[in-house]
């Protein structure tokens, strides 16, 4: 099985049942399918909220869903390695089946993190020296030639001596003729001392190390290495970056002013008021104080519809929180532009159509007509676009 | 069917804008406020090019435009309040219910103000420039708010701890040489604790100059417990009316001394042998001999004492301090009959003069003990040169303090205690602190004076050493 | 249209820009504002003392911060300086650029500098464009700026496949593209042979309109200083200059298309393009620029609105995209930044759109620098319903001879 950063496909499915939030799942009932190419099928099955089975299986039958990747893609999203949405949107991970129970795994699993192995120090004093020829700064080292040895004491100590000659690095784990300056330290001082957690003036001011010989020269050492990196990823944590949440919720007041008002008003009474611009004929909807087209006013109205031809509707799948209410509308639904009878070529009027029904509208286009529709009144009516609750088909 | 639309078509339609939305606080505020929420601590920024304190802090000093986000600087927790003002509505976007004081508070070590929720203090009683602290919420919500609010700053934190020499092995006069020669080599003796003298309130300072003057027992034994707290050895008393008028009523003189002595039983009281103007001679020095204080101030010349506009030398009260050899003979015996430990006030020369010419009677008991008065309207000016003129005019063994008018109390007190003498600070010599806010109480210049000695490496003399230093029987 | 010629001539000195992303949890908005702003300053070798005015843009209510060019002056640099906000929906990254171009050229000042911004990661877009509808009507109807219309259009027109098929080859050339810009947005390296794919993966948002051909929505500042032709001289080594520029807007109507053949809709685009193309002499747009940054909501819209900006007819349009010639070696370069679809800061876009175009005229695009060279360019910003903000950008300060039958007159 290839491993991606370390880590192989079924190191994610193996600690499946340590990440699950059971908070994540309330309510959930249902197997998802995984199908890494190559690497084989997952079936993950939540019961009750409860984890039931994560089984290597080739018939996923059963699954609400079924995720489609790649090994190094799954490994990649389970670890944050991979961007989730860019690979999803990038088509390297599809789903099949429902995408919206699908999204529910999200929530259900803690991020996978690798377990870490931990260094000894020994280790650290080895992969230390061992990257100090890498982490040599060339250009820093302009016209210096010294050595500087290193005794560690301790279990896992040894000497080290750096050679620094021409503008290159060598390492030499054992001692070496005539050093510019010697230094003596603990191993576990030079690993923290190298990781940042202590630095030479406390060690040398606690009597902790020592140095003989030419003291600048040891100084130099923060100039021309890179700083180490730790294998284990240590050193700064990473900042926590702060993210307020809020709502804004204002009340308005609109004023409708006449025009709009007669037109609310008009459908408090279950008619549809159109206004004619004097000069292009022009019906408007909902009715405006101008017509923008020919910058004269419009003033006089003229009762349409109630029913009319669908010309366009707009199908929805994504709906955004209403920002008035903040509530989210059931999805599919669709937004309707129907050309009321009265009306003529654009002067159509946007409304919604009856849910159950958005499967069976028909557009209409220059002189083939669209569905015909007819409003649903509600019962209790206020002056506002909803009176009308929906359009539905007028058969 | 054509109609027209009338005016009264128009009606009022109730809506509501309800929109999600996140804020980003970055590297930089992030850090400020997990910094306040973790440590409580108020970080702001210094700007490297103009110098400019932040906070909150900032990426960018807007004034030129230079990169500061690394430049952290850690501020006290505490500040003053610049300005303030009082919101008097409810809203439910606001913090609090209404009456309610946002401030502007200027944090210690910031240049730039900051707004905050100014509390546990009634409007009516919020003052510009009054010290206000940071309490901290116990709750986090990430925000700003994870202050909770300020509150007015009561004493400083050495207050609620213990006096400055706490801890350390108490001093014993050793077999020192002669103190006067070490002087005169210009070797002070820094090895004696240095006695700090709180002056609590003079004859003349009143509390709408500084509302910390105290005017009845219980606030002098209050105050004087605060000096004693913040490292005083001694306090120097003029008793006062609870009209704030200096008073010689033996009764309310010695209420004011037990008062203090009951509160803080270690401190030495020193009472003033002038005690406004007015007094006759009797009235000064009956009181001295009914309440036999530990010490006792005496005059040394008779002199002008005036109130003088310092800028223009318009003259608003002229008066003649009489203090007649007569006086000085018959005070000084009084004192010493009855135990009392005469401190004896220099205006000028002259005055020391004075006192040598009437202690060659011989009724003074030694160690004397010398306080140097700089800037009274009729008396000499700070020099240092006069200082050293002063102190090398002692008799031998003698201990000398001192104390200034105004802005001199802080060179002439860190001259006395550089030359290996005492100080005297409070709000009878000077109501303002050296940055020009006033002092919260006399405590607070005690606490200067505990600075400077901190500062030369001085101790800060106990009283019970305080009474070894200067020759004093405690009562 | 009225227009008059300018008082003296504007050139483009500095341009900066940060890196788009939806991650910019590190920075608060005027940090960010600050990045773009040093990185113009650098560009132009100017320090914030030699700007004389800054004019800031974004968007109204998308990030619920009210005047941010208030709060904004650590970033801007606005501090003791003149300093104005305009908002005019999406195209105010360009009416910015427009409105930098005017105030240069009538003297009032000498230098200015441009700053648009968003988060939008810190709003909601969709809420906030919402809002921008008849609180009475349409605010309760609306989808964001999200629609399926130009997708049917297309489709009625020139059938469904040829028509998806535009639209997805669309997508993957600006995904192309933005993987060459080091400070785009999205790049997912879609591959050509994964057209038919997606067609059929992406989930659809509204009608034809999927979600892998809907803009982004990205945190992101763009910076560019404008000054007068004495100081550009002087100051720049390779000056971009702003021949013209035009805004058409339309009444509040969300009908952006026709129903019928009798009653056709204005077209925004087209007529501003029109305008501008007619005013100065332009009888081939498709041959007389060199490169167009197009402000591309969606892949769709952008396929459509070639026919439009490039006063093309019939399936012109869809030919060029068809055979790849809006590609970075193209005959017409669209959008080698990867466009809106890559990096979508919403009050930044349009003004990335002419900082963009005037980095082709540079030569100092980088990876993403169209190979041939690049002496004239357009620059487009959409907002609003249907809004159209068009500005031409030139290499040489050469154009006054082409109304006299100069440069221009060859082409004819």
């Amino acid at each position: 099985m290839a491993e991606y950063w370390g880590i192989n496909v079924e190191d994610i499915f193996n600690s499946m049942k340590d990440r699950f939030r059971p908070e994540g799942a309330t309510d959930v009932t249902a197997s998802f399918g995984y199908d890494i190419r190559e690497e084989g099928k997952w079936k993950v099955s939540v019961f009750h909220g409860t984890l039931a089975a994560v089984e290597k299986i080739d018939n996923l039958s059963g699954c609400v869903a079924t995720m489609v990747t790649d090994g190094e893609t799954f490994v990649g999203v389970n670890t944050g390695t991979v961007d989730a949405t860019n690979a999803f949107m990038g088509g390297k991970v599809k789903v099949e089946g429902d995408m919206g129970a699908f999204g529910r795994t999200g929530r259900m699993f803690r991020k996978y993190v690798p377990p870490r192995k931990e260094m000894s120090t020994r280790d650290y004093l080895v992969d230390m020296f061992g990257t100090v020829e890498s982490r040599f700064k060339k250009d820093a080292a302009r016209d210096l030639d010294f050595i500087i040895t290193i005794e560690v004491s301790g279990d896992a100590g040894g000497v080290w001596s750096v050679i620094i000659k021409n503008q290159s690095c060598t390492v030499v784990n054992d001692r070496v003729d005539n050093p510019t300056v010697t230094l003596e330290v603990a191993d576990k001082d030079w690993v923290d001392l190298t990781l940042g957690k202590t630095d030479a003036q406390t060690l040398l001011a606690a009597g902790r190390g020592s140095v003989r010989g030419d003291i600048a020269i040891a100084m130099k050492w923060g100039e021309i290495f890179e700083k180490y990196v730790d294998p284990m990823g240590g050193g700064e944590p990473e900042q926590e970056l702060l993210v307020l949440k809020k709502t804004i919720s204002v009340g308005q007041k609109f004023s409708t002013g006449p025009i709009m008002g007669k037109f609310l008003n008009g459908l408090k009474a279950k008619k549809i008021l159109a206004n004619k611009c004097p000069k292009c004929g022009r019906m408007q909807l909902p009715a405006r104080e101008i017509c923008a087209d020919c910058r004269v006013r419009v003033t006089d109205f003229v009762e349409v519809g109630p029913k009319g031809q669908v010309r366009y509707m707009e199908y929805v799948y994504y709906a955004s929180p209403d920002p008035l209410t903040g509530e989210t509308r059931e999805t599919p639904y669709g937004m309707v532009n129907i050309l009321l009878d009265g009306c003529t070529g654009n002067d159509t009027f946007a409304h919604l159509i009856r849910r159950d029904q958005i499967d069976l509208i028909k557009n209409g286009r220059d002189d083939t007509p669209g569905t015909r529709v007819r409003p649903v009144w509600n019962e209790k009516r206020v002056g506002s676009i909803f009176d009308i609750q929906h359009f539905e088909i007028d058969e | 069917m054509s109609k027209k639309a009338e005016q009264s078509e128009s009606f009022i339609v109730e809506g509501k804008l309800a929109l999600p939305y996140a804020y980003f606080a970055g590297r930089v505020g992030s850090t400020f406020i997990t910094t306040i929420r973790d440590q409580k601590k108020i970080m702001g920024v210094r700007c490297p090019a103009c110098g400019t304190v932040y906070v909150p802090p900032r990426q960018v000093c807007d004034k030129d435009f230079t990169d500061i986000r690394n430049n952290w600087v850690t501020l006290g927790n505490s500040g003053t309040v610049v300005n303030f003002t009082v919101v008097r509505y409810d809203d439910r976007h606001l913090p609090r219910t209404a009456p309610f004081v946002l401030a502007l508070i200027k944090l210690d070590g910031a240049d730039t103000p900051f707004m905050h929720i100014l509390e546990e203090v009634a409007p009516e009683n919020v003052k510009i420039g009054m010290r206000v602290e940071a309490t901290f919420a116990a709750k986090t919500t990430n925000t700003i708010l994870d202050i909770d609010h300020f509150k007015p700053a009561p004493e400083k934190v050495r207050m609620t701890t213990e006096r400055p020499e706490a801890g350390r092995k108490a001093w014993t006069p050793g077999d020192e040489p002669e103190m006067q020669e070490k002087r005169r080599g210009g070797k002070p003796d820094m090895s004696t604790p240095v006695i700090i003298t709180a002056a609590l309130t003079g004859a003349a300072t009143m509390k709408n100059q500084n509302p910390a003057v105290p005017y009845t027992p219980a606030e002098f034994a209050e105050e004087a417990n605060k000096c004693w707290k913040a490292g005083a050895a001694m306090v120097h008393v003029h008793a006062r009316a609870d009209n704030g008028m200096a008073t010689h009523e033996h009764d309310r003189i010695r209420a004011t001394h037990d008062a203090i002595k009951e509160k803080c039983p270690g401190l030495i009281v020193n009472l003033s042998s002038a005690v406004g103007m007015g007094k006759t001679a009797e009235q000064r020095i009956s009181q001295i001999v009914a309440v036999r204080p530990e010490m006792a101030s005496l005059n040394t010349n008779t002199m002008n004492f005036s109130i003088i506009d310092r800028k223009t030398g318009k003259i608003f009260i002229d008066y003649v301090f009489e203090n007649t050899f007569t006086m000085l003979q018959d005070f000084g015996k009084a004192m010493e009959e009855n135990g009392v430990k005469p401190e004896i006030e220099c205006y000028d020369m002259g005055g020391l003069d004075n006192i040598m010419l009437v202690a060659k009677q011989g009724f003074f008991t030694y160690p004397m003990n010398f306080n140097f008065v700089w800037g009274v309207a009729g008396g000499q000016a700070f020099r240092a040169e006069s200082f050293i003129a002063m102190m090398n005019a002692l008799p031998p063994k003698a201990n000398f303090t001192t104390c200034g008018v105004g802005t001199e109390e802080f060179p002439c007190i860190m001259q006395s205690c550089l030359l290996g003498g005492h100080m005297r600070v409070g709000l009878e010599d000077n109501i303002r602190m050296p940055n020009g806010e006033f002092a919260k109480g006399s405590w607070e210049l005690v606490e200067v004076a505990v600075r400077i000695a901190e500062c030369l490496g001085r101790s800060v003399a106990t009283p019970d050493e305080a009474r070894m230093i200067m020759g004093l029987k405690k009562k | 249209m009225a227009h008059r010629k300018k008082n003296r001539n504007v050139g483009i000195i500095g341009i900066g820009q940060t890196k788009h992303s939806s991650h910019r949890e590190d920075v608060n908005q005027p940090e960010m504002i600050h990045e773009a702003v040093s990185a113009a300053l650098t560009d132009a070798n100017l320090t914030m003392k030699d700007i004389d005015c800054i004019v800031h843009g974004n968007m109204e209510l998308f990030e619920m911060v009210h005047q941010p060019d208030l709060w904004h002056t650590l970033g801007t640099g606005a501090y003791g300086k003149e300093c104005i906000r305009i908002t005019t929906g999406g195209t105010v990254g360009m009416t910015i650029a427009c409105a930098s171009d005017n105030l240069v050229a009538s003297g009032l000042y000498d230098i200015v500098m441009a700053v648009g911004f968003e988060k939008l990661q810190e709003g909601h877009t969709t809420g906030g464009i919402t809002n921008m509808a008849d609180p009475l009507w349409f605010r309760n109807l609306q989808t964001g700026a999200l629609t399926g219309s130009k997708a049917y259009e297309l489709i009625s027109e020139f059938g469904e496949e040829r028509a998806k098929r535009a639209s997805m080859m669309y997508r993957i050339i600006m995904d192309k593209h933005a993987g060459l810009n080091q400070y785009a947005h999205r790049s997912f390296g879609l591959e050509f042979e994964q057209l038919d794919d997606l067609i059929k993966s992406s989930p659809k948002l509204v009608g034809d309109l999927k979600l892998i051909e809907m803009c982004s929505q990205s945190d992101g500042a763009c910076a560019v200083i404008f000054a007068c032709e004495k100081k550009t001289k002087e100051l720049s080594r390779h000056p971009v200059w702003i021949r013209d520029h035009i805004t058409v807007h339309k009444e509040e109507v969300f009908q952006i298309f026709g129903y019928h053949k009798d009653y056709p809709v204005l077209q925004s685009h087209r007529f501003a393009a029109d305008q501008l193309y007619k005013r100065n002499n332009i009888d081939k747009p498709l041959e007389y620029f060199d490169v167009f940054e197009m402000y591309d909501p969606a892949s769709w819209w952008a396929v459509d609105w070639l026919r439009d900006f490039f006063q093309l007819r019939g399936d012109e349009h869809i030919m060029l995209v068809e055979e790849k010639e809006i590609m970075i070696d193209g005959k017409m370069p669209i959008n080698p930044s990867g466009g809106v679809i890559g990096s979508n800061p919403i009050g930044a876009t349009a003004l990335i759109r002419v900082a963009e175009a005037a980095l082709q005229i540079r030569g100092d695009a980088g990876k993403h620098q169209i190979p041939k060279p690049v002496k004239h360019a357009l620059a487009s910003g959409f907002g609003g319903t249907m809004w159209t903000v068009l500005m031409m950008l030139e290499k040489e300060l050469n154009w006054q001879e082409a109304d006299n039958g100069g440069i221009l007159g060859n082409q004819r």
